[in-house]
């Protein structure tokens, strides 16, 4: 009777805590939603623009308590709006009323959760979206419409997403669940994209690198300028000319944020690195095809082998170049000597050296950068350099009066090592159409049609276009070449 | 001939004499006499504060209302005599007062209406700290603002009068809450800040940390109601109210044209920039509170500019101000109105006289009618039970206007910073209980039942109960609280702002000998050509869909 007695007990016991226990479980996001207000849950800072265009507002609240200041925007075909403490509502409507995602962060943490209707989405520590759709169950199958025509995609859904299955959920209209052929749950996808890249930004702390390419935003890591790029004053210049001062000095520190942290470099980096190594090798292939073709017709031998002959000539530098760059990096004490030397007009020796082996390593590496990577000739690349500190110089005496112009007789005062991709372009383009009129004449092995293949290049930056130059030019069709 | 000659002389004499009595007496009877306020008063600045405030009573020599009894106090065939002017149809008079279609609910509580008021107070008691005596806006959130501190005031008001408490508490509770209302620290010298931390009653930001934000002239106004509430119904607190409110500098806050002026700081520049502040509804509110201290707000008080919007049938007034223009949302919203009738009676500040029946701002009756209307319509043709004000909600956004127009749209339920949050409309506690007090009809009987016993015992009275089904808004707040008690004390005692029944006060007669009171720009006592117009605008005949 007594065992009998502790066994009732200890089973009514255990029934209560199982009890309690399930009672005790609470929806983490009717709890997030739930939360009191408190000032340290703010983990934004609504200056900070997460796209381009968007505002910082300043809340008229009639009660004693509440977010001061919130930021609202259109990005990506969405209005947004967001507070400190992370709640966003992203909504194709302006009033955020219809078909609204919702965003809710736990309080005083980074971890958000984006959802609308039955579906949730959130970040994996891998930092890849997770979907989450309520009344699913085995068997259900998955669709995806754009509107028009539907595929079904695979339950893999439900688990954190890969690259392909996020982009083909950015791009899709609406999200079916189907049992039996009847849709058990159904919706709309709108705002998917931007409330991913929502995700990834407040959990890398405001962080633009982690923004998706193409994101209207400058492409760079938080820095302290960004704050206040959301504030009205910053947008609401009275002329031109101020939005583009205002957009200079708030772009120009995050270049080299970008560059002080290697690791963050993105892929757009490495896909334009590539496409100039693609241009590099049609050039190449271009002109032996070129000058075997002209061979055989006869015509203009002479100036197409002196074409390849002089490209295989500066090709030949290049390598020397390369050779020296790599003595100058492993240089122990490099610094200052190279601020002593006149890095313009450099001298072309039939070795393509210079002596100069007491270079910056960083101005080495960003020598060797250009001319490996970006394939400028040693010419150009210094002239690359020579802009970058000069445009550095002017912002460093911009409001100072100081004589911030380049031309040759200026000589580098410090190291070249903030650039950032775009400029560089832009500045290769300058330079490079600079040079088929100029620098042709100084370099005269080689001719003006390289430059303007080169030139052309750059300036539609669209490797298709290229591919068909190539056809027109050779006629055969171009593989694009890796290194 | 020598008495020819002297007759002749005497009576040249007489002749004179006499034509000379008659121009001097009728120069006489030509002087105007200098009546005090009037256009040629020349009585000098030190002695106008001894000026009576004219009111109706005063001027047209009727009597005066009085302030009823307290609940406990009152004999139980109190109501049985009271006139309620049943008889009187609706419409405006030649002053432009108004009779609504509905009158007040007037009697003794009940026992569920006792209980909610125990409730209601007990909110106050629950969450007042006892370091400064301010009471929290929500909860044990321990910050508040001065609309919410009127709050608190109502609340302790109806406590008393409703025998819930005794003088002692009552008169403790206020000198403490007047004493550090009076030590505050003001927004750049001038007036109280928007948001005070009630622990240490330092002034904060939204965030409740330690900062200022500006002061804003609609919580004023509120709180000036309350001091005028409390001066006029217990004048042994008059001297600490006026030394409170003495201590304010008003120069920024009502401009020479009347129009209200909140403060608020520039985040670039960091200066105080002045922006009218109010929309129709509270600004006129405000507005009165501060003619109640002889302020004279002119423009806030009008109703223009403003336009209706037709929704089940009424025109509904909202403001005419473009929200994208002027970026501050013109929503309606039952509470102001609430207010006025409970607290003003719909009359004017210098209406001390008029039938409870009788509004004598007539227009504001006349639009509260509207408010009430639109809101019983919505409920017999949807089904939807409404009662909306603003009300906070818990968690994210915190507030939320559930207006019945705003920004262009009916029923539209807004965060401040203008999100369309329809899940957080619900019936406002405050708002039921208080179109129950105002309008005795079938509808409001609804209202009061999905109400009375809408409260957790320990914290108070519920914020409301969603429209849609989520249940209950699990949030306690003085105002609702304070909202609560004031319509329950109406029942009782009807319009809770009593007649002044002193003659000067040192709110007027203070700083006479110096240039205090025009730099702070305090008010002189006000005479009848400074009064409020009684205003009236076009009558909604039938219904209009």
């Amino acid at each position: 009777m007594t065992y009998f007695t502790q066994f009732t007990r200890i089973a009514a016991m255990a029934v209560i805590c199982v009890a309690s226990a399930a009672s005790g479980q609470v929806n983490p996001a009717a709890s997030r939603n739930e939360e009191p207000f408190s000032p340290e849950n703010a983990i934004l800072d609504t200056s900070v623009a997460f796209a381009i265009g968007a505002r910082e507002g300043q809340q008229s609240l009639r009660g004693s308590f509440g977010w001061p200041s919130f930021q609202e925007g259109l990005v990506d075909g969405v209005y947004f709006r967001f507070d400190p403490d992370g709640y966003a509502r992203f909504s194709p409507t302006p009033r955020l009323d219809l078909d609204v995602f919702e965003v809710i962060c736990r309080p005083r943490t980074y971890s958000c959760l984006g959802r609308k209707d039955g579906l949730e989405i959130h970040l994996t520590e891998a930092g890849t979206l997770h979907l989450k759709i309520a009344e699913v169950g085995a068997g259900d199958m998955f669709f995806l419409s754009d509107g028009v025509s539907e595929i079904q995609v695979p339950e893999r859904i439900l688990q954190p997403l890969d690259i392909q299955l996020e982009l083909l959920l950015a791009s899709a209209v609406d999200l079916s669940v189907r049992r039996g052929g009847d849709d058990i749950v159904k919706t709309s996808l709108k705002g998917f994209h931007a409330v991913g890249s929502y995700l990834r930004w407040v959990a890398a702390r405001q962080d633009y690198s982690v923004l998706p390419r193409g994101w209207p935003v400058p492409n760079s890591s938080r820095n302290e300028d960004t704050v206040g790029l959301a504030q009205p004053p910053r947008w609401e210049a009275p002329t031109l000319y101020d939005q583009t001062f205002e957009s200079e000095i708030a772009t120009q520190p995050q270049i080299g944020t970008l560059f002080d942290q290697p690791d963050l470099e993105d892929t757009a980096v490495s896909e334009l690195r590539s496409e100039i190594n693609d241009l590099k090798k049609i050039l190449q292939e271009n002109l032996v095809d070129t000058t075997t073709r002209v061979d055989a017709t006869g015509r203009n031998v002479n100036s197409q082998s002196a074409s390849a002959l002089e490209l295989t000539n500066l090709l030949t530098v290049v390598e020397a170049l390369k050779d020296q760059v790599d003595d100058l990096s492993k240089t122990e004490n490099p610094v200052g000597v190279l601020l002593q030397e006149p890095l313009v007009e450099p001298e072309l020796s039939s070795s393509g050296a210079r002596e100069n082996t007491g270079a910056p390593t960083r101005a080495a590496q960003n020598l060797q950068y250009l001319m490996e990577e970006l394939g400028l000739d040693i010419n150009t690349a210094v002239t690359v350099m020579q802009m970058s500190e000069g445009r550095q110089a002017r912002q460093s005496g911009m409001g100072l009066g100081l004589d911030t112009s380049i031309n040759g007789s200026t000589r580098p005062t410090g190291v070249a090592n903030e650039l950032f991709e775009g400029d560089i372009i832009d500045q290769i383009l300058q330079e490079l159409e600079a040079e088929i009129t100029v620098d042709s004449l100084e370099v005269p092995m080689v001719d003006m049609h390289e430059y303007q293949l080169l030139s052309d290049y750059f300036e539609s930056a669209a490797l298709p276009a290229l591919r068909a130059f190539s056809e027109a030019v050779t006629g055969n069709a171009v593989t694009p070449a890796t290194q | 001939m020598f008495l020819f000659v002297l007759c002749l002389i005497g009576g040249a004499t007489y002749v004179v004499w006499l034509s000379a009595r008659q121009v001097f007496l009728a120069q006489e009877e030509e002087i105007i006499p200098i009546i005090a306020g009037g256009a040629l008063d020349d009585i000098p600045a030190l002695m106008r504060g001894n000026l009576p405030s004219a009111t109706v009573s005063l001027i047209s020599d009727v009597e005066q209302r009085s302030k009823p009894p307290r609940m406990c106090e009152m004999d139980k065939d109190y109501f049985n005599s009271l006139e309620r002017g049943l008889n009187v149809s609706s419409g405006y008079s030649n002053e432009n007062a108004y009779v609504r279609k509905y009158r007040s609910r007037r009697g003794f509580l009940n026992e569920r209406e006792l209980r909610a008021a125990r409730v209601a107070w007990h909110y106050f008691e629950t969450y007042t700290q006892p370091t400064t005596g301010l009471a929290n806006s929500v909860g044990n959130y321990p910050s508040t603002t001065l609309w919410d501190t009127a709050s608190y005031i109502a609340g302790a008001v109806a406590a008393f009068e409703l025998c819930l408490i005794e003088k002692t508490e009552f008169d403790s509770r206020i000198l403490q809450l007047l004493t550090t209302v009076k030590t505050l620290e003001l927004f750049r010298k001038e007036l109280p800040n928007k948001v005070y931390h009630t622990k240490t009653a330092a002034k904060v930001d939204y965030t409740n940390k330690p900062g200022e934000i500006g002061f804003s002239a609609l919580d004023i106004g509120r709180f000036l109601v309350w001091m005028r509430i409390l001066k006029n119904r217990y004048p042994h607190l008059g001297n600490t109210i006026d030394s409170v409110l003495l201590k304010w500098d008003f120069s920024n806050a009502v401009d020479s044209e009347g129009l209200l002026f909140g403060a608020y700081v520039d985040k670039e520049t960091g200066e105080t920039v002045y922006a009218q502040e109010g929309r129709l509804g509270y600004e006129e509110y405000a507005a009165k509170g501060f003619a109640l201290w002889g302020f004279r707000p002119i423009l806030a008080h009008r109703a223009e500019p403003f336009l209706t919007a037709s929704i089940y049938g009424v025109q509904v007034p909202y403001d005419g101000r473009d929200p994208r223009v002027f970026h501050s949302q013109n929503y309606v919203v039952t509470e102001s109105y609430l207010q006025d009738g409970l607290e003003l009676g719909f009359d004017l500040p210098h209406d001390d006289s008029s039938e409870e029946w009788v509004h004598s701002d007539g227009w504001r009756a006349e639009f509260a009618d509207r408010v009430y209307q639109v809101q019983e319509n919505r409920w017999r043709q949807t089904g939807f039970m409404t009662a909306r004000s603003e009300h906070n909600v818990k968690g994210p956004p915190y507030f939320t206007y559930d207006t019945i127009f705003s920004d262009g749209y009916p029923w539209n339920t807004v965060t401040p910073r203008g999100d369309y949050v329809p899940n957080h409309s619900a019936v406002s506690s405050k708002a039921a209980l208080g179109l129950w007090a105002l309008w005795e009809t079938d509808y409001t009987d609804v209202l009061y039942e999905a109400v009375i016993e809408l409260y957790d015992p320990e914290h108070g009275m519920f914020e409301g109960l969603y429209e849609r089904g989520q249940g209950r808004v699990e949030i306690f707040t003085a105002n609702n609280n304070g909202i609560i008690l004031t319509s329950l004390l109406h029942k009782v005692q009807g319009t809770i702002l009593t007649p002044y029944t002193g003659d000067t006060e040192v709110w007027y007669t203070a700083y006479r000998d110096q240039d205090i009171r025009v730099m702070r720009n305090y008010p002189d006592p006000p005479q009848k050509s400074e009064w409020l117009p009684a205003l009236r605008h076009s009558v909604q005949e039938k219904a209009d869909f």
